[in-house]
């Protein structure tokens, strides 16, 4: 049976929920080592092609998951999914207000290009990746799931039909992570409204940023193909 | 024998002022004639070592005011590249007072601007900050946009100053001979290309350098009548002459000429004072040990001690400041020099 392991935070909760409720049933074995937050890597350690626990968090992580708090080989895993993490497709949480704002000043193309790409190489999500691109090839980046269409801070955003931005956005996400040799998927589109730009509220979870298990189910399925390629 | 050497303080003597102290221990090089406050807005333009200043003073806890922001999201390494934060504005090095009073002029009336754009692959580059952006724009409108921020940007940060740190970094440059202006670099070094039936050398002298930075701080003052400044003069030596000259002597011409000129115009106006970053990296007894191994280029512990001592001095004088602590360092990496392309053309 082959072994997925999912490397992620608070995101990664909707993915256990749809597992616990059997909405998603897999025919592979799932690791999880998460932390919540953007302390993930005050937890856990990623070298010479190995993942080890170093904080207390990380033991109690390690212990539940692996029976053990020894260091796991990395290559032992069939896909490693590095999921959420800070990477959003709209830059990261409610700063986006404040790069829409920057659309109007100004700023030449380059400049704001590299913004994102600023945006998204300072991301836990990033650097987690760059760890572990000097030891493994078989990583797949998601981004953190959309906020969902009651989110008042996002939605007078998603008003604009013109706004093309966070299209820009993924594309540059995309181009970031590719160049390190990963494939990147971002949220399916069955879990989001009209605009792209928001999740429907019938997969909103416990926040504005979270999904339920329906959630959870979904994006399960939207990569079960590339966890089961070789 | 009674004399009146007698009765002043050991910093008026070389001996035991310069010669007797190690060049860490030297103090007091700068009797400030204003008292900064840290809530005061300060601006900061000129060559490159300016750049440290603005760095360095907010490290301090001051205000360093620039009034052209980043996008979101920018990193300080892209800052850097981009020439946002190097400056109050993105003027990019405004090495010569001529070129400190086209800005001014340019921001008071734009139209003024010249239209020439250089181009280069399809991308356009601005003849008067060349290096702003490091691929150049990718279009004619793009680039015009910018220049019209930026102009903006600089005339806001004159109008909302208390101060302005202005380094004096060169007196030679190259105009354009048709039309009467001025280029921060070369023609054909960081972009463009050489004409010389257009694009002509000079070296200004005394007189020009304390003219140009005279209606410079004219206009600045129409604009802003309680803005008082500080010149600075760069103690980066030039990178090449076009004088003829050995490079060696060029630059003490040049250095001597702007320190003269600061000199000048500290004695004559009440709202003009003079630090001494240039006197201070040049003292003998520090024999060198500012400098990085190119003996051009200011160490991160020369700018430091420099900036610290312009602190210290403030302190001195008009007590110290809160939260500010001299023990650690002052400063900004590596300054970003354009003219050290012309470097690239030594044989």
């Amino acid at each position: 049976m082959k072994k997925i392991l999912i490397l992620g935070n608070s995101h990664v909760g909707c993915l256990k929920l749809a597992l616990d409720d059997k909405r998603y049933e897999p025919e592979f074995e799932v690791f999880f080592i998460m932390k919540g937050g953007d302390h993930f890597l005050n937890e856990f350690q990623i070298s010479e092609n190995t993942i080890e626990p170093i904080g207390s968090f990380g033991y109690e992580v390690f212990n539940d998951q692996f029976g053990s708090k020894t260091p796991q080989h990395l290559d032992q895993f069939d896909k490693i999914i590095v999921f959420g993490l800070q990477l959003l497709v709209q830059g990261v949480g409610t700063d986006w207000k404040r790069r829409v704002l920057d659309l109007n000043k100004g700023y030449s193309s380059d400049v704001l290009y590299q913004s994102y790409v600023d945006s998204i190489t300072s991301t836990l999500h990033y650097k987690i990746l760059r760890l572990l691109s000097k030891h493994c090839k078989k990583v797949i980046s998601v981004s953190s799931p959309l906020p969902s269409e009651d989110n008042e801070i996002f939605n007078p955003l998603t008003s604009d039909s013109k706004f093309t931005e966070p299209l820009l956005f993924k594309q540059i996400i995309r181009e970031t992570i590719e160049s390190l040799g990963f494939m990147h998927l971002s949220t399916p589109l069955e879990l989001l409204n009209e605009s792209k730009l928001a999740t429907k509220l019938q997969f909103k979870g416990n926040s504005h940023s979270h999904l339920n298990a329906f959630g959870g189910e979904l994006i399960w399925r939207s990569w079960e193909q590339y966890i089961i390629e070789d | 024998l009674e004399n009146p050497y007698q009765d002043l303080s050991t910093e008026a003597f070389w001996k035991l002022a310069v010669a007797l102290k190690d060049y860490s221990e030297i103090e007091n090089v700068w009797n400030p004639k204003f008292h900064l406050k840290q809530s005061d807005s300060l601006i900061t333009y000129g060559s490159c070592f300016s750049q440290n200043v603005g760095w360095a003073l907010r490290s301090k806890g001051f205000k360093w005011l620039i009034t052209e922001p980043s996008p979101y999201g920018l990193s300080a390494t892209s800052k850097k590249s981009f020439s946002y934060d190097l400056f109050s504005s993105r003027t990019g090095n405004i090495y010569t007072t001529s070129l400190l009073k086209q800005w001014i002029s340019w921001s008071i009336n734009p139209r003024l601007v010249p239209d020439e754009i250089w181009t280069a692959n399809d991308r356009f580059f601005d003849p008067f900050r060349p290096t702003i952006e490091p691929n150049g724009f990718a279009s004619k409108e793009e680039l015009l946009q910018s220049r019209k921020n930026t102009l903006v940007a600089f005339k806001q940060s004159i109008l909302r100053a208390d101060y302005m740190v202005f380094t004096l970094g060169l007196s030679e440059g190259w105009i354009n001979s048709t039309h009467n202006y001025e280029y921060p670099m070369c023609p054909g070094t960081a972009a463009g290309s050489f004409d010389k039936t257009e694009h002509e050398f000079f070296n200004q002298s005394f007189t020009e350098i304390l003219r140009n930075l005279k209606i410079s701080l004219n206009h600045m003052r129409k604009l802003n009548s309680k803005l008082k400044v500080i010149l600075t003069v760069s103690p980066v030596p030039i990178t090449a002459t076009m004088t003829g000259k050995h490079v060696l002597t060029a630059n003490s011409g040049s250095k001597s000429t702007l320190r003269a000129v600061c000199e000048e115009l500290y004695r004559e106006l009440d709202f003009v004072d003079y630090f001494p970053a240039y006197d201070i990296v040049q003292s003998p007894n520090s024999k060198g040990k500012f400098y990085k191994e190119n003996w051009r280029n200011i160490s991160p512990e020369g700018i430091s001690f420099v900036m610290n001592n312009f602190l210290q001095s403030l302190e001195n004088k008009f007590g110290k400041y809160p939260n500010v602590d001299l023990s650690t360092p002052a400063t900004n990496d590596d300054e970003i020099c354009d003219e050290e392309i012309l470097q690239a053309f030594a044989k």
